[in-house]
């Protein structure tokens, strides 16, 4: 009997709700969300590259200059691999690896104007946002930063 | 979250998920995280890598959303998915505890700040037993399900499962006999 009640005690702990937090179920939805994001981009210049061929969008779409050095970069002593990720490689971590140089990961892209979304992957698991940039709007509670490249 | 989603089917949100919903499928698996964390919590003894397992599990559920055979057993058809990439981190090389301090321990202060030596305890416990009768126990009595049902979502026979949690119950009274005040 006292092993029965053991049981049941053991399984109704178990069954407890904790409040551990959201963090897997948020990470999953923000990139599933930037994943979404990356596809409506890619159709829209799809699109505008359409225009371009039919000659109408053309002065319009060059008119804003072209794509300027950009360096991201990350103190993260601890850190075996980190990576960049955002709107301009469509959240992949594998695109833009960062290179350790003097105790700082660091990576050099050309980008062109625009307002931008970011984040820096450690060790291919640990979602940070830039600690020097302004933190972004992010529809999941994700760790973002956001960094805006004038013309 | 939009009203018309509070009382929908889990079929009604897999099939608006598939069409791009992503709200659909976070009103679909926010229904479910309860028992996936737990599951995977209790399995894995980590609470980092039982967010990542479900973070996995989730992603990768939602490319394959096409290929939920039965969208009125999305539960099931998740947690499947999930128990895969938890076995998948159980079959990894773990990390060297250090300091002494092994897995349950960081168990042990997550659960501390609630107070619990006997958590800790039936952590400790959980820990103890073979992987796969840790995860025959927690299907059958946390997750509730029937022998069948494990067996499709396990991939194990009925009479292997029933074995495994015979031995798993085992060796949880005579582990927690000693902590447990009645």
């Amino acid at each position: 009997m006292a092993d029965a009640d053991l049981l049941v005690a053991v399984v109704r702990t178990l069954q407890a709700p904790a409040d551990r937090g959201d963090a897997g179920l948020h990470r999953a939805l923000a990139q599933l969300a930037r994943e979404a994001a990356a596809a409506r981009r890619r159709r829209r210049l799809g699109g505008l590259a359409a225009a371009l061929v039919l000659g109408t969008l053309g002065v319009t779409l060059f008119r804003g200059g072209g794509p300027r050095p950009v360096r991201f970069a990350m103190a993260a002593p601890q850190a075996a691999q980190v990576a960049l990720i955002g709107d301009f490689n469509d959240w992949d971590p594998r695109a833009n690896p960062l290179r350790r140089q003097a105790g700082e990961w660091s990576v050099t892209l050309r980008l062109p104007p625009g307002r931008y979304r970011y984040a820096f992957v450690l060790d291919g698991r640990r979602w940070v946002a830039d600690p020097e940039t302004p933190q972004a709007e992010d529809e999941f509670d994700t760790p973002t930063s956001a960094i805006t490249i004038s013309h | 979250m939009g009203l018309s989603t509070m009382s929908a089917s889990d079929a009604d949100l897999v099939l608006r998920a598939r069409q791009g919903d992503l709200r659909a499928y976070a009103e679909l698996v926010g229904r479910h995280r309860g028992g996936l964390q737990r599951y995977a919590h209790h399995l894995l003894g980590n609470h980092e890598e039982a967010e990542e397992a479900l973070q996995d599990a989730l992603l990768r559920a939602h490319r394959a959303l096409a290929q939920c055979a039965h969208p009125d057993r999305f539960r099931s058809w998740l947690l499947a998915i999930l128990i895969n990439r938890c076995r998948t981190r159980l079959a990894r090389p773990r990390p060297l505890p250090a300091d002494g301090e092994d897995a349950l321990d960081r168990v042990a202060a997550v659960d501390d700040a609630e107070g619990s030596a006997w958590r800790e305890e039936i952590a400790r416990a959980l820990a103890a037993l073979p992987a796969d009768h840790r995860e025959a126990f927690l299907l059958k009595h946390v997750e509730e399900f029937s022998y069948e049902e494990m067996a499709a979502l396990t991939g194990a026979s009925v009479p292997a499962l029933k074995m495994r949690v015979s031995r798993a119950c085992e060796r949880l009274r005579h582990l927690l006999a000693g902590a447990y005040r009645g």
